[in-house]
């Protein structure tokens, strides 16, 4: 009979200075990157987590590159259920001169921090976080143009999960292997000037997450989709005009269940405001058959490749509102 | 006594009406009596003067002028889900009176001033006392131009609305965004007792005392935007918690202060009654201000400030004030600018 594997031992407290992956921050006070984190520095499966009793915790990465081990496991920054009120930044905001603007050009700096080649970037659990100033949470073109494409985390960037209330700004979720941000059962969040282009499969994901603000944000060039509202309702999306470029749909709302809504758990009372999702392979915004209450105002969705730039699949459009906005519609009442 | 709301106007008139009925002033009766309804906007709005009691979509065919009309207001909105937009065309008053009013039981109105399609002009809405107010929930109010005044170059300015750009009052879930409301005679935008607002893409500079004002407003989302030149704040909130301010990078050149939560400048000591709690200023900026950049007054607890740049603000060690013992609650980290204290960082 084989003996048992080891129990993995827990991670030890971290210290102020941060030099290694593989602790916890698990008291409030401010906490610093020394230098570059490594998986291969921890046994742990995570480079930092920041547990309950660390509550209003901040951590500054101050710049540094926190790594993983690109095997698709573990988490570079965790903040665990319960650890409310936590501040995670990627550096100091002296040295964010002109202002990062992730959104506009050129998006990357090198003073801010970089975490990559994990399976999740960034986990957020706990409600009430700020997450602001990461230069990358995924793969970097910065300083490497060439015929390689970036490498980003095995999963997302940034999850979200069951959370509320927390803020996740100015950063570049990129490259990433699937997301580049994804939220699940989480409401009142707000993401802001950030970008989450060329993930292999969506820029922004949302499931089963309602009353959360996207913008201003780009999602441009990803696999599939550009955002993806999934059973999530009552969110904005604001100045956003950046959805380009994806391989399937800039935006699409979408039921949970499947394309005909079996469950009848659909994206509806969101509202897509002066945004756009122009230039993508099939269609700019959908909304699929069983998500209602709508409201799409404002955006611009021209040149897109499939026959029309703005779809809805409700007869009708049932209870959704198209109105002035740039494209073609699939039905009249799409204007 | 200006009564400018329909309803309340109505409500006016009934209790004159019992009044005068009571004591006998049977003229008065008959002066509260002939305020008749405005007549209903047609599809192709041609002057000011009319309800949209129908839901549908109106456009405005031309300048609307308050010399149209004897009706307190340019365009009222009393259909829900009703759409308006303005084409880019001029509405303008007479210094009195509201532009466009969304009464309160029209919700999730969209309120549009031009076209999406490029090069599309947006409306201007001036010289009224209020240029929109939204008493209603889930109103879209986009694309504008001027709800104030224009600069005009190489100085100067045209005429403002007398007392504000846009009020929403007691609304949730409205969204204004995508435009300017500048040279008012006190504020851009105000909320009074609205949450879960969002203001968003919004300039509001050079107003007569503030340039984005909350009162009594919760859980709002304000950012992108701009509250730059205002006479005496940027950015206020007073009694108002939870808030969210996000990418503001410019609450610079105003007269006083960029951003103050909490009682008023005026007010020594503030009550505890007059707290403003929990709001978060993030990734924004208060520079350049005659006196401070961002103050939390005394008795506002648990606000987070922080990656903001704050340098350069009139007042020795004022571009970032907190007048809280030991800051209290309030978290201040990761700012550029001097603090009044050592937890201001």
């Amino acid at each position: 009979m084989p003996a048992p594997a080891a129990a993995k031992p827990k991670p030890g407290s971290c210290a102020k200075t941060i030099t290694a992956c593989g602790c916890v921050i698990d008291q409030p006070g401010i906490y610093t990157a020394a230098n570059d984190l490594s998986a291969s520095q921890t046994t742990q499966s995570n480079c930092i987590e920041i547990a309950p009793k660390g509550s209003g915790a901040i951590l500054n990465l101050m710049g540094v590159k926190v790594l993983g081990n690109d095997d698709g496991t573990g988490i570079g920054i965790l903040i665990r259920k319960d650890a409310v009120d936590v501040i995670v930044e990627g550096g100091l905001e002296s040295n964010n001169t002109p202002p990062q603007n992730p959104v506009g050009s050129p998006p990357e700096s090198s003073m801010f921090a970089k975490v990559n080649l994990w399976d999740v970037g960034i986990e957020d659990d706990g409600d009430r976080a700020v997450i602001v100033l990461f230069a990358d949470i995924g793969g970097s073109l910065l300083g490497g143009a060439g015929p390689v494409t970036p490498k980003g985390n095995a999963t997302a960037g940034v999850f979200l999960n069951g959370v509320k209330g927390s803020f996740v700004g100015d950063f570049n979720a990129n490259f990433n292997s699937k997301f580049g941000v994804i939220m699940k059962g989480s409401s009142d969040v707000t993401l802001a000037n950030f970008t989450a282009a060329s993930n292999h499969d969506t820029g922004v994901r949302l499931e089963s997450s309602d009353q959360n603000s996207i913008g201003p944000a780009g999602a441009s060039s990803n696999t599939n989709d550009g955002m993806l509202l999934l059973d999530s309702s009552r969110n904005t999306i604001h100045d956003s005009n950046g959805n380009s470029f994806n391989g399937n749909t800039g935006i699409m709302l979408a039921c949970g269940s499947g394309d005909l809504c079996p469950l009848a758990d659909g994206s509806s009372e969101n509202r897509i405001v002066n945004a756009g999702a122009p230039a993508n392979s099939v269609a700019g915004i959908v909304i699929n058959l069983g998500n209602l209450r709508n409201t799409v105002t404002l955006t611009n969705n021209h040149d897109n490749g499939g026959p029309n730039d703005m779809i809805d699949l409700n007869p009708d459009c049932d209870h959704n509102t198209w109105y002035n906005n740039v494209g073609t519609g699939n039905q009249n009442c799409v204007q | 006594m200006r009564l400018t709301n329909r309803f309340e106007l109505k409500r006016w008139a009934r209790t004159t009406a019992s009044a005068a009925l009571g004591a006998g002033l049977m003229g008065l009766l008959a002066t509260a009596a002939v305020e008749a309804d405005p007549p209903d906007c047609p599809i192709a709005i041609t002057a000011c003067g009319c309800v949209i009691s129908q839901t549908g979509t109106y456009t405005a065919a031309n300048d609307l002028s308050a010399s149209q009309t004897s009706e307190p207001n340019c365009i009222e909105i009393a259909a829900a889900h009703s759409i308006l937009n303005l084409k880019g065309v001029k509405v303008l008053g007479n210094n009195a009176g509201i532009g466009i009013l969304i009464d309160r039981k029209a919700t999730s109105v969209i309120v549009e001033g031009g076209d999406e399609a490029d090069g599309s002009p947006q409306a201007v809405v001036s010289q009224w006392n209020i240029g929109i107010e939204d008493d209603a929930d889930g109103a879209i109010i986009e694309a504008f131009n001027a709800i104030g005044g224009l600069a005009l170059l190489p100085s100067g300015h045209t005429p403002g609305n007398v007392t504000g750009g846009v009020l929403l009052k007691a609304v949730e879930n409205s969204i204004i965004g995508d435009f300017v409301a500048s040279y008012n005679g006190k504020f851009g935008v105000k909320l009074v007792k609205s949450s879960m607002v969002h203001i968003a893409n919004a300039t509001t500079q050079k107003n007569g005392d503030v340039g984005i004002r909350l009162d009594a407003s919760n859980s709002n989302r304000i950012g992108p935007a701009t509250t730059a030149g205002n006479a005496n704040l940027g950015n206020w909130l007073l009694t108002s918690s939870h808030n969210l301010i996000h990418d503001l990078p410019g609450a610079t050149g105003n007269g006083n202060t960029g951003i103050l939560i909490g009682c008023g400048l005026k007010t020594k000591n503030c009550p505890g009654n007059e707290r403003s709690d929990r709001n978060r200023v993030i990734n924004s900026g208060a520079p350049g201000n005659a006196k401070a950049g961002i103050v939390i007054r005394k008795h506002s607890e648990s606000n987070l400030v922080t990656v903001n740049h704050n340098d350069g603000n009139g007042g020795k060690q004022m571009d970032m004030v907190d007048e809280n013992n030991k800051c209290d609650s309030n978290v201040w980290y990761n700012n550029t600018g001097q603090g009044n204290q050592a937890c201001i960082q």
